[in-house]
């Protein structure tokens, strides 16, 4: 591949608080091709991402877990919602891993504002797993799927913490 | 693929998807995400890229990997922390064209985060390729 001009569209920074955790913004983390495509998403000043004026539908955001930490086995997160509803208001993380010999992915954990407190204020809610933690073996990454349907409410993702 | 466990202990990985496009594969809608890997449109069939900077949190790196199929093709640039000049790439790993997926490794050396700083461009080129993850390691 020859030199190249290199054109920035974004900074993706990760922020490793300690050798066993791993932090990611949501600003941080990457949207998927129909979220960008559509310009469905904005970022707001403290980093968090949501719905863009009167846009609605699905944002997905993939937040690699680049750095090695220590065998994980919680995930944080932090978000807003202001109505629990599995089909058309939520935010849905799922911590998944792939593996390296064939490129399947499974999900390790999942997590979704539809059981929390979905009064519009900001929640950081946490679960615990258990999983087998191999970086030989394994790529780690959080998928992160915010959906709203109708302008009339709104969904914010902040931030995950993996540990 | 018989790497040492402790080469990991300092090592690098991201899946395809959390690459990020280029402002021309974002306007022509060049590519597709799915299940964490990133491919190329199969309405598009001529080079598309995408970045991703690298944390300098390794101190040191000698291979990159990828898991992938087609000719994709990643790249780890170099590039100079005085001025910004990037110098060019550092080592590359590439598909052999089989749209089966496949892994390749790619040794190199050079790598100095003190004097400069790294940013992994991707290019996909035809209709089977994709792109599953990458390791710096």
């Amino acid at each position: 591949m020859k030199k190249s001009i290199i054109v920035m569209c974004a900074l993706l920074a990760t922020s490793v608080a300690g050798a066993s955790e791993f932090d990611m913004p949501a600003a941080a983390c990457t949207p998927d091709a129909p979220a960008i495509q559509n310009n469905r998403y904005t970022i707001t000043g403290s980093g968090a991402v949501t719905h863009a004026g009167a846009q609605t539908g699905l944002i997905t955001l993939y937040c690699p877990l680049s750095a090695t930490i220590s065998a994980p086995g919680n995930m944080e997160i932090t978000w807003k919602s202001d109505l629990a509803d599995v089909l058309n208001n939520y935010v849905n993380v799922s911590y998944i891993k792939m593996a390296k010999s064939t490129g399947a992915i499974s999900q390790v954990k999942f997590e979704s504002s539809t059981s929390g407190t979905n009064n519009n204020t900001v929640q950081v809610t946490s679960g615990t797993f258990t999983d087998t933690y191999n970086q030989s073996a394994y790529v780690y990454y959080v998928r992160v799927d915010l959906m709203r349907s109708s302008t009339a409410h709104s969904v914010t993702f902040y931030k995950v913490t993996v540990w | 693929m018989l790497i040492p466990a402790t080469t990991f202990a300092d090592s690098f990985s991201m899946n395809g998807a959390a690459f990020v496009p280029s402002d021309v594969a974002v306007s022509g809608n060049e590519y597709i995400t799915t299940s964490g890997t990133i491919k190329l449109s199969p309405t598009y069939g001529t080079p598309s890229r995408y970045h991703y900077v690298v944390p300098m949190t390794q101190s040191s790196m000698t291979h990159i990997e990828i898991g992938a199929s087609g000719s994709a093709d990643v790249c780890l640039e170099y590039i100079n922390k005085a001025n910004s000049t990037d110098i060019g790439d550092l080592g590359c790993a590439s598909g052999n064209g089989s749209s089966s997926y496949q892994i390749v490794t790619t040794s190199f050396t050079g790598y100095d985060p003190s004097g400069y700083y790294y940013v992994l461009l991707l290019e996909l080129n035809g209709s089977a390729d994709a792109l599953y993850y990458v390791t710096l390691y």
